[in-house]
């Protein structure tokens, strides 16, 4: 897998954890019932901890993985110089969302006692994110055709 | 910019706004809430009226006093919403029945008659029950209800043209404008003597459990 691939598996990764959070945090906000195949979700969302700082923890999802989705589309135009540095960004970026993750998922487990199948979801894709930023940093240049402009 | 670029940016701005239209769509076109409970001044002592359909613990600490019109839909998920309470809070809950047959509705008057006059043998809620099964029965189909219901089919067809049943119809009629009614279903919640005004059946199960859970 060269550059490319990797900077297109985690564009195409993000932009799903974009949708998962984006509905996450839609059903939150209207108090809407959780397609879900537990009682998992609905608990999750209407615990206190789904909120942080009165937030919905999904917003942060969403802001999340769209700037991440953004960085990706972006990074195949920037300079050899700032390919570089989008790829520290990607990492910086994908470290943040994998720890914050956890701690949802600790939250999950052991404060809140339930599971929801959408936020286990975000979480593979933040660990997944986060190996491929890893992966994105050893190999940071990206194979560019001189036709394109 | 590149290719590549531009189209992973078409690619994400398809998804944002494809995902932001339809949270839109959806937020513009969902159905108008109904109105907050109110509290009312009227005491639950002056709103019994005897020989009114009931059922629950008629010592309850809870009454819903409720306004209902037969042939109107978001009546029928009232009922179905008391029901459900009536299970979860079994014992603690006593539902009284009053009448609001709106003139929007023309068989609401005839369903209020049938409903009335199988209360006159016991058989009101049974009575209520089929008919927000078929709310759009006709005269015949509610003699066959009475029937399965093993009414004594000449008292309910005396009963259901009787004064009595008209009258008992029409007073609850003013009683509910008396009290504000202009909707149905409406329900008078009670803990104690203290009530509020609550108007459509979404708001019923919140306030019930506000109430009992607040204990």
């Amino acid at each position: 897998m060269n550059g490319t691939h990797i900077n297109r598996v985690m564009f195409a990764l993000a932009v799903t954890g974009l949708v998962i959070a984006g509905l996450l945090w839609y059903w939150h906000v209207q108090n809407a019932e959780i397609p879900c195949t537990n009682a998992g979700c609905d608990q999750v969302a209407k615990h206190p901890a789904s909120r942080l700082f009165g937030i919905p923890v999904a917003a942060y999802g969403t802001l999340f993985y769209l700037s991440f989705a953004l960085l990706c589309a972006l990074r195949p135009s920037v300079s050899a110089e700032n390919q570089r540095l989008f790829a520290h960004l990607l990492l910086l970026w994908g470290t943040v969302g994998f720890l914050f993750s956890l701690y949802l998922t600790y939250l999950e487990l052991f404060v809140i006692q339930a599971i929801c199948q959408w936020c286990l979801a975000s979480a593979i894709i933040a660990t997944a994110l986060f190996v491929l930023s890893l992966l994105a940093w050893r190999q940071p240049h990206l194979i560019t055709t001189p036709s394109e402009a | 910019m590149k290719s590549e670029t531009r189209f992973l940016l078409i690619m994400l701005g398809f998804v944002v706004i494809l995902g932001a239209g339809l949270a839109a769509l959806n937020f513009y076109t969902r159905p108008p809430q109904p109105p907050e409970p109110k509290p009312v001044e009227i005491k639950l002592s002056e709103m019994l009226v005897a020989g009114r359909p009931e059922k629950g613990n008629p010592n309850a600490k809870v009454v819903v006093v409720e306004f209902s019109d037969m042939q109107c839909p978001s009546c029928r998920r009232g009922n179905d919403t008391v029901e459900q309470l009536m299970l979860q809070y079994e014992g603690k809950i006593r539902v009284i029945f009053r009448h609001y047959p709106l003139d929007i509705h023309p068989k609401a008057r005839l369903f209020a008659q049938a409903a009335e006059a199988a209360h006159r043998q016991g058989k009101f809620w049974e009575m209520q029950n089929l008919i927000f099964n078929e709310q759009d029965a006709n005269e015949k189909r509610l003699e066959e209800f009475a029937r399965s219901l093993g009414l004594s089919m000449e008292q309910f067809r005396k009963d259901m043209k009787s004064k009595e049943v008209q009258d008992a119809i029409l007073n609850d009629i003013a009683s509910a404008r008396r009290y504000g009614v202009t909707s149905t279903p409406t329900y008078f919640l009670f803990v104690g003597e203290k009530g509020q005004m609550i108007q459509g059946h979404l708001n019923l199960a919140a306030e019930m459990q506000k109430v009992i859970e607040g204990d």
